[in-house]
């Protein structure tokens, strides 16, 4: 997809209506478009020549460049008559003859054609700039309505008094453009990129931008030149960091060019060390410097708690500013404002942190107290790259054990893992005491786990951590870590025996253990238990505050996900699901992203939407693609190739199904659904026993294991494919070691199915809808419609195969062998149909007997036909029926 | 817009199924109560246009994922409205009440995700209709 070239106009069209009421106001001789650099100005101005040319007007344009800046009357030479301007002279010495003649001439040439509705427009850019001489020449052919103006005025700059005239006696309207807002800016590269904007993309073009147009078009330019602004299905994204483009710094440098030398003192100060207190900042600027900067965009104040901050606008602006400063003068500002928010007593919270993040950058030292305090708040408030650099420092410093924990963390937050390794266990080495070495050990082992992908050596951290505490509560912590490898390995039993063994006095101790158990006990079907156990533990955790080494509060949100799609509350689970997305994604919080994502998939399949599975697909493989956390690759590919097989598409399917294999093992939570992948790509290949093999092969590991709900979903999918006599006494089993209502349902449809009996499967129907699982209700009222045909019984049939084309339909484009099997919709004969028109029309049997020819008898046993053929039971539905049955 | 607020718009919308004509008569309301003087644009009784209405938010909402299609559709639409005389202030009052009527159609589920998701959606509707009536010539006539 490419990039226009010449972007839309977006959020001026209130603008361009003041245009054309000045253009057609008598009164009126021009417009004057003013506001700060790169806002787009000079695009509005082109509009408003399209516009008068559309209205039939001569368009013209002139601009102040500095070619011709020297040269009076220079931007208007290309437009007046060559002879009259040779006889000019230098303008120190035109004369007022001189000049008269030369207005003359110009508005002889500028007097309208025959075809022109009015004067011609002129759009003069950068009318600051523009020599008095045409200055002058304009605002007489503007007073004697010889011309209509539309000018560029840059904000900040000195204007020429004759130009402030224009508006300022009202013989002119002045517009001022300001940046566009978030929602102008999201609606401009929307249209621009001819597509949607990945969030993330979105917050930091927003970020880096801010609304102003020319910002953004350089760096959307300059990231697409780049290669870092690509498409992917449709999708913008941004690999990387924004890269500020050069003419993106010339572009703000001209704006700070012309400061002067308090006001830019200003911006420097903010640049290090913003925000500042106004007060602050009033007291060494002054009021007046401060006010210009509003003015000009460059700073906003806003109310934090009870003191007004100053910032700069934008943060490129900062960008700039700090790679201009010389060092010696960086340095000093640095350490002059560390001393004096030391010496007003330095109360605020974060006031520690930033004191030792301007001594760090003023110094490159610090005090490693104050440094490792400032990494502990930035890594609270999730800043990971912040918290990495200072605790770097801290370490650098002074090679404490917390220094390397808090490292090891941020590290593992931003995708390193090898080096969070390498770090963690350089701190393991120093770790003294309980607590060091437990909270050092959790960080390791979760990193080797699901960042470097290493159980052994996770489960080794734990057992060496144990031999080296001496407390309780610190074995404790150590063992739900380890319950938590369990669980995440896909060994529920264990990992449930293990905490059931536990001793758990502590807030801490106790979420700490609901993590690995709510998870175990969603694994094992106990899915009641499982929610309750989320439900407690996320209260608790908020209670808990700022501690290190546990994981954020979402991941109960994340368990409770997993639990209410193996309990069968799949329609609430995407609902809710999908707000979770939304706050992780906002969260930019990478795991819960991909954990949520996934589930969706997965739940999505297990309704048998497989359009909705693609796309959570699509979103968790992005979110892995950028964080590099590939435990959850595989469950994404197999799900995939699952939902590929459901649409029948075989060759997206086995493309998926190959892939996985290649892929490294991912955590075995999600291991035993995998199979379900190749599975459907074999039947969407039509090999229907080798695919029911499979999953009656898969589920027996599954069952060892104790993955209720994955192996009940893998024995039933063989049910759905013949093995339903197989699959039984398997299914009952597992409906009996859990609670979940799907369990149970696909239990009672495998013994329906070998039963034979149509009311059974009607209600598995219902049972099926009840949990959301659409396709297996879409499939199960088919058979019971199958059923109750061998019964003789039409009338139910048809009802029960409406029944399954309704909820089919909902299955976007789903159709698994069951749905596809033969159903046996009978048509109305002729005769049937002639008498079903007439009884839907009102008649009686008795006129319809008359109008056609027939006795009542035969009327009436034709409607009972009509009846169980249309799966209805009165006149009064028959009229609905016919229609839904129009060819 | 991102994925997710498209995604969004296209479900809350679905969502409504046969109670979108309810919501079209309610923004019909909302934006006639906002500003009478816009009725005596329409030549079309009440029903049909709660259906027209309906009917075409439907479809631009499903064309929103692929923009050629989408800004094609927009295109029609906005070169048929300019005959009638549309305003850029008409823009904003039919957003206000579009946002309005969705949010009281959807009651609980309505959010604030889904609030800015349908801002988004209409800002983009809006944008891209008034540029695609300026490339035909079409300028939307100024207050007078």
């Amino acid at each position: 997809m490419a990039v226009a070239t010449r972007w839309p106009l977006v959020g001026r069209r209130d603008e361009l209506d003041t245009f054309t009421r000045a253009l057609d106001d008598p009164g009126c001789q021009g417009v004057c478009i003013y506001g700060p650099s790169g806002v787009g100005k000079t695009r509005l101005g082109e509009e408003c020549l399209e516009l008068a040319a559309a209205a039939g007007r001569r368009p013209l344009r002139a601009a102040a460049d500095p070619s011709t800046s020297e040269i009076s009357f220079g931007p208007l030479v290309h437009l007046l008559p060559t002879d009259i301007l040779r006889h000019l002279g230098s303008g120190d010495s035109m004369t007022a003859g001189a000049f008269a003649g030369l207005f003359e001439a110009a508005r002889a040439v500028l007097a309208p054609e025959p075809g022109e509705s009015g004067v011609p427009v002129l759009l003069l850019d950068d009318a600051h700039r523009v020599d008095d001489w045409t200055v002058r020449l304009i605002d007489r052919l503007l007073a004697t309505q010889a011309l209509f103006c539309v000018a560029t005025v840059v904000v900040g700059q000195p204007v020429p008094e004759t130009v402030v005239r224009w508006w300022r006696d009202e013989r002119a309207v002045r517009v001022d453009l300001r940046d566009l807002d978030q929602l102008g800016v999201d609606t401009l590269l929307h249209m621009a990129l001819e597509g949607p904007l990945d969030a993330a993309a979105s917050a930091q073009l927003w970020h880096t931008g801010r609304g102003n147009l020319l910002a953004l078009r350089e760096l959307v330019l300059g990231a697409r030149a780049r290669g870092a602004l690509v498409c992917r299905d449709g999708v913008w994204h941004i690999d990387g960091p924004l890269p500020a483009p050069d003419r993106l710094r010339e572009l703000v440098e001209l704006r700070l060019a012309e400061l002067e030398p308090a006001a830019h003192a200003v911006l420097d100060q903010l640049a290090l060390c913003q925000p500042l207190g106004l007060g602050q900042l009033e007291a060494s600027a002054g009021l007046a410097v401060l006010e210009e900067l509003e003015r000009q965009g460059l700073i906003t104040v806003r109310t934090d708690g009870r003191r007004e901050s100053v910032r700069l606008a934008h943060p490129m602006h900062g960008e700039v500013l700090r790679a201009r400063l010389p060092a010696l003068r960086r340095r000093s500002i640095l350490l002059r404002h560390a001393e004096a928010v030391e010496a007003r007593g330095a109360r605020r919270r974060d006031d520690a942190a930033r004191i030792a993040t301007w001594r760090l950058e003023a110094t490159g030292r610090g005090d490693p107290d104050l440094l490792l305090r400032a990494a502990q708040l930035a890594r609270y408030a999730q800043d990971f790259h912040h918290a990495a650099k200072l605790s770097r420092a801290a370490l650098a410093s002074e090679p404490s054990a917390v220094a390397g924990l808090v490292l090891g963390e941020s590290l593992y937050n931003l995708g390193s893992f090898d080096e969070a390794e390498v770090v963690l266990a350089a701190a393991t080495e120093r770790a003294e005491g309980d607590e060091d070495v437990v909270r050092i050990a959790h960080v390791r082992r979760r990193n080797l786990m699901r960042g470097c992908l290493r159980t052994d050596a996770a489960v080794a951290v734990g057992r060496a951590a144990r031999e080296r505490v001496g407390t309780r509560a610190a074995r404790e912590e150590l063992r739900t870590g380890e319950a938590e490898v369990l669980s995440l390995s896909g060994r529920p039993r264990e990992a449930i025996d293990l905490l059931d063994d536990l001793d758990l006095t502590t807030a801490r101790l106790r979420v700490l253990a609901a993590i690995p158990r709510a998870q175990a006990l969603a694994t094992l079907g106990r899915t009641a238990e499982a929610i309750e156990v989320t439900r407690r533990a996320a209260r608790e955790h908020q209670a808990l505050g700022d501690e290190l080494a546990i994981s954020s509060p979402g991941t109960h949100r994340v368990n409770l996900l997993f639990a209410l799609i193996q309990a069968g509350r799949l329609g609430e689970a995407q609902e809710r699901g999908r707000t979770w997305f939304d706050v992780a994604a906002q969260a930019r919080a990478p795991l819960g992203v991909i954990w949520i994502a996934v589930h969706l998939a997965r739940g999505a399949l297990a309704q048998g939407l497989p359009d909705t599975a693609l796309q959570w697909c699509g979103r968790a493989g992005r979110a892995i693609d950028s964080s590099r956390l590939e435990g959850l690759r595989p469950a994404t590919v197999a799900v995939a190739a699952a939902a590929h097989g459901l649409r029948g598409d075989a060759a997206a399917s086995a493309a998926e199904a190959d892939r996985l294999g290649t892929l490294p093992p991912g955590f075995g939570l999600l291991a035993p659904e995998l199979p379900l992948g190749p599975a459907w790509a074999l039947v969407a290949g039509g090999e229907i026993p080798a695919a029911s093999s499979l999953l009656l092969d898969a589920a027996a590991e599954a069952e060892d294991a104790g993955h209720v709900p994955a192996a009940a979903w893998l024995l039933h999918d063989a049910a759905r494919l013949g093995a339903e006599d197989e699959a039984l006494p398997r299914l009952a089993r597992l409906a009996a070691a859990g609670d979940s209502r799907l369990v149970a349902a696909r239990a009672d449809h495998a013994a329906a199915l070998v039963a034979g009996s149509p009311e059974r499967l009607d209600a598995c129907a219902d049972r099926f809808e009840a949990c959301g699982a659409m396709v297996l209700a879409a499939e199960a009222a088919a058979q019971a419609a199958d059923a109750w045909r061998r019964r003789r019984d039409q009338r139910r049939a048809t009802a029960s195969d409406r029944r399954s084309q309704e909820l089919a339909a909902e299955c976007e484009g789903a159709h698994p062998p069951a749905l596809a099997r033969a159903r046996g919709v009978v048509p109305l004969t002729g005769r049937e149909r002639e008498i079903a028109l007439l009884a839907a029309g009102g008649e009686t049997s008795k006129v319809i007997a008359e109008r056609l020819f027939l006795s009542v008898r035969t009327v009436d046993n034709h409607l009972g036909r009509i009846y169980d053929k249309l799966g209805v039971s009165s006149r009064a539905d028959l009229a609905d029926a016919l229609r839904r049955d129009e060819p | 817009m991102t994925p997710e607020q498209v995604e969004l718009v296209r479900s809350s919308y679905a969502s409504l199924g046969r109670g979108s004509t309810a919501m079209a008569r309610e923004f019909y309301r909302r934006l006639f109560a906002l500003d009478p003087t816009i009725e005596d644009l329409f030549t079309d009784g009440p029903e049909i246009m709660a259906d027209k209405f309906s009917a075409e938010l439907a479809a631009i909402v499903e064309a929103i994922v692929s923009f050629d299609v989408f800004s094609a559709r927009l295109r029609d639409l906005a070169t048929r409205h300019a005959g009638y005389g549309v305003q850029v202030r008409h823009y904003r009052l039919v957003g206000e009440a579009l946002v309005g009527a969705l949010a009281e159609a959807l009651g609980p589920n309505w959010t604030e995700a889904h609030d800015t998701a349908w801002r988004h959606a209409y800002n983009l509707v809006a944008e891209v209709m008034m540029a695609a009536a300026a490339e035909a010539g079409h300028v939307p006539a100024p207050e007078a």
